[in-house]
């Protein structure tokens, strides 16, 4: 995992508890990784884990709650960092399809050794949208985060729901996404 | 509870910074590293492509120069490549019609185009051979957006192509002698024959000559006597004079029509080894098909008659004129050959070589027909392979229709029909261009040979 998420996981943490119970979380967890996370840096999705898993106990939330209000939280963030993929869209739907085509993509070629999911999208109807997710990680509930901070960041709703299915030996997640009314699609 | 966040958190950064610097610091030498690297790989490829002995050139699709190896600034006989980077390629190429392929369908040229026989202009104006290959160069998303022309040059093999050349006419030639040296020992024999009767005339009449001139001595003297006009009677009688005047003219306008038969052999010789003429002459077709019927007299003679019906106003054609009579020779003794095949052993039969000539719009058409059995289906769309041959081991080099396909086709722009069967003999339809291509006669060129094509549904297009 990327040493961005980490920090975003110490913001997190720092801004919605406070910066006493990182320390004491980051103490508390023995890490194969000795020094501090910096951005660019690639790090062992067990530390990442067992960071959450500390922080879960320490604050007294659920693995799956923590990790879905980490994603809603890391939106924001990211869309601060890289405006541009967010500002060229209208409409969370136009803006979700670029994730696996371009967004990820310039990820990969920024972060050295950046591991993101797939996605793959059906699209049934203007107000609807199918996001197929495949990654090693199962990280279903931080996607769902991250799609209640877009649908958050656009001022339009996400309804979504998730079905998990196996698809050649690999677990994959299908969120069935449903879109407000309000907003217009422009694709 | 821990009381020194703050410290913590500023040893952290201080810690982050550290490493964030030892990165910057990593991957600027990564990015020197993989300079060098590229720089290195760069210079790697250019030494393959200045070293290359042929001639390198990529073209913009609009097909302008964008860029050349030295070998072919050199070969062209310029001194930097500047002077051809921006050109426009017809500068360099020589070529109209492979031009018009080449860029009328760079879009679709799926697979190479290759190895074609095409020349280049040099600096200087000099035009020289090169075996071109072409291929689309296209970017990542499969667009076409530009063409590499890769050119062999091959002055050197054109010279020796020209030396097989001729070495084929002189073995051919060589074949020949042995009919030849039979077509002029027939009437150099009755040349002889009648020198020999002449000699004898001049003997028998010698004493009507003595005579005569004693008969002019003694009437000058004043006294004729009748003795002196004695002797001339006799001499008369004795040399017979009404047989030697009718038989003398005789035998000197046989002599003479003997002559004009072998001089007009030697003559035809002659023309047909075309000594010494390496280039496009402008040549008579009818006059090329004439002689080649003279030199090769004694191959078909035996088993066939030739019945020519020529065009009488053919133009002139630009042509290698001896390799066309090659051509000419190699489809008549194979005629001749044919028809050998289904007369053999039947006494009087002989079969008939048909050779036309005629205009057909742009092109100028040779025909030339056998009533022999036609070529068997299953080896027709083979006998313009080099070396395939149907005759015997040690009688064929199975380089004749060979020969002709690549003169008439390749060195001509010409085109082969070839029409057969078993009962109407085999049919070779030549085809050659009138006038050298044009640009706007191109496309004419192109239909009418369409329309050509369509015609002879059942024929063998090469
Ligand atoms: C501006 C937009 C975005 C940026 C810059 C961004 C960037 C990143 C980065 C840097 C990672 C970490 C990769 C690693 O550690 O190897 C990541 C992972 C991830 N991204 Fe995004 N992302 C964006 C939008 C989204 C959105 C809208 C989704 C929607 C569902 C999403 C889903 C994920 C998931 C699920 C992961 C976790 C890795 C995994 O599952 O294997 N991303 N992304």
């Amino acid at each position: 995992m990327k040493g961005v998420v980490f920090n975003l996981f110490e913001q997190f943490i720092s801004e919605n508890w406070s910066e006493e119970i990182y320390e004491q979380i980051l103490e508390e967890c023995s890490l194969e990784t000795a020094e501090p996370f910096v951005g660019p840096g690639t790090y062992p999705d067990a530390d990442f884990l067992a960071l959450v898993v500390k922080a879960t106990e320490t604050v007294g939330v659920e693995l799956p709650v923590a990790i879905r209000a980490f994603g809603k939280f890391c939106f924001p963030k990211l869309a601060e960092v890289f405006p541009h993929f967010v500002q060229t869209h209208q409409h969370p739907k136009d803006f979700l399809k670029t994730i696996d085509s371009v967004i990820h993509v310039e990820v990969r070629k920024l972060f050295k050794d950046a591991e993101t999911p797939e996605f793959r999208y059906e699209d049934p109807g203007p107000q609807q949208l199918v996001l197929i997710y495949k990654s090693p990680r199962k990280l279903y509930e931080f996607a769902e985060g991250l799609l209640e901070g877009v649908g958050e960041y656009f001022q339009s709703p996400i309804q979504y729901t998730r079905t998990v299915r196996v698809e050649n030996e690999q677990e994959v997640a299908i969120f069935e996404l449903t879109f407000s009314e309000a907003a217009v699609c422009v694709s | 509870m821990i009381t020194d966040v703050s410290e913590r958190k500023l040893a952290r950064a201080q810690k982050q910074v550290q490493i964030l610097e030892q990165m910057i610091e990593d991957k600027t030498r990564e990015l020197f590293i993989t300079q060098e690297e590229l720089r290195s790989a760069k210079e790697y490829f250019e030494s393959i492509i200045r070293s290359m002995q042929d001639l390198l050139i990529v073209l913009r699709p609009e097909g302008t120069i964008q860029s050349v190896n030295e070998r072919a600034v050199s070969l062209l006989g310029y001194q930097h490549e500047d002077e051809l980077i921006g050109q426009f390629i017809t500068k360099v190429l020589n070529d109209q019609e492979g031009f018009h392929e080449l860029f009328l369908n760079v879009d679709d040229l799926e697979g190479p185009f290759n190895q074609r026989e095409s020349s280049f202009i040099g600096k200087a104006g000099n035009s020289f051979p090169v075996l071109l290959s072409g291929s689309t160069l296209r970017d990542k998303k499969g667009k076409s957006c530009g063409l590499v022309l890769l050119a062999l040059d091959i002055q050197e093999r054109k010279i020796l192509e020209q030396q097989l050349l001729q070495a084929q006419k002189m073995e051919s030639i060589g074949q020949l002698a042995a009919g030849m040296a039979h077509e002029i020992n027939t009437p150099i024999q009755f040349i002889g024959d009648n020198t020999r009767f002449l000699q004898e005339a001049f003997c028998e009449l010698q004493p009507v000559l003595d005579h005569s001139t004693t008969l002019v001595e003694t009437t000058e003297s004043g006294s004729i006597s009748i003795k002196s006009l004695d002797g001339i009677a006799n001499a008369v009688k004795t040399a017979d004079l009404p047989y030697l005047s009718e038989e003398i003219p005789k035998a000197i306008a046989q002599t003479l029509e003997g002559v004009e038969r072998v001089s007009s052999i030697v003559r035809a010789m002659k023309e047909f080894s075309h000594p010494g003429v390496e280039g496009k002459t402008s040549a008579d077709i009818n006059s090329l098909i004439d002689n080649t019927i003279v030199v090769s007299r004694n191959e078909w003679k035996y088993v066939a008659d030739i019945k020519t019906e020529f065009a009488p106003d053919l133009p002139q054609i630009t042509c290698f004129a001896g390799q066309l009579s090659q051509v000419f020779l190699n489809l008549i003794v194979n005629a001749a050959h044919a028809i050998a095949e289904i007369v053999e052993g039947k006494d009087n039969e002989t079969g008939t070589i048909r050779i036309a000539t005629r205009i057909d719009n742009q092109w100028l058409e040779i025909s030339v027909c056998d009533t022999g059995g036609g070529i068997p289906e299953q080896i027709r769309d083979k006998i313009f392979d080099p070396f395939f041959t149907t005759k015997p081991v040690g009688t064929g080099t199975g380089q004749g229709l060979a020969l002709v396909h690549d003169i008439v086709v390749e060195k001509h722009q010409g085109t082969i029909v070839v029409e057969s069967s078993p009962d109407m003999g085999t049919t070779f339809l030549l085809r050659l261009p009138i006038n050298p291509v044009l640009e706007d006669s191109l496309q004419e060129r192109m239909d009418t040979q369409n329309e050509h094509s369509t015609a002879h549904m059942k024929a063998i297009e090469v």
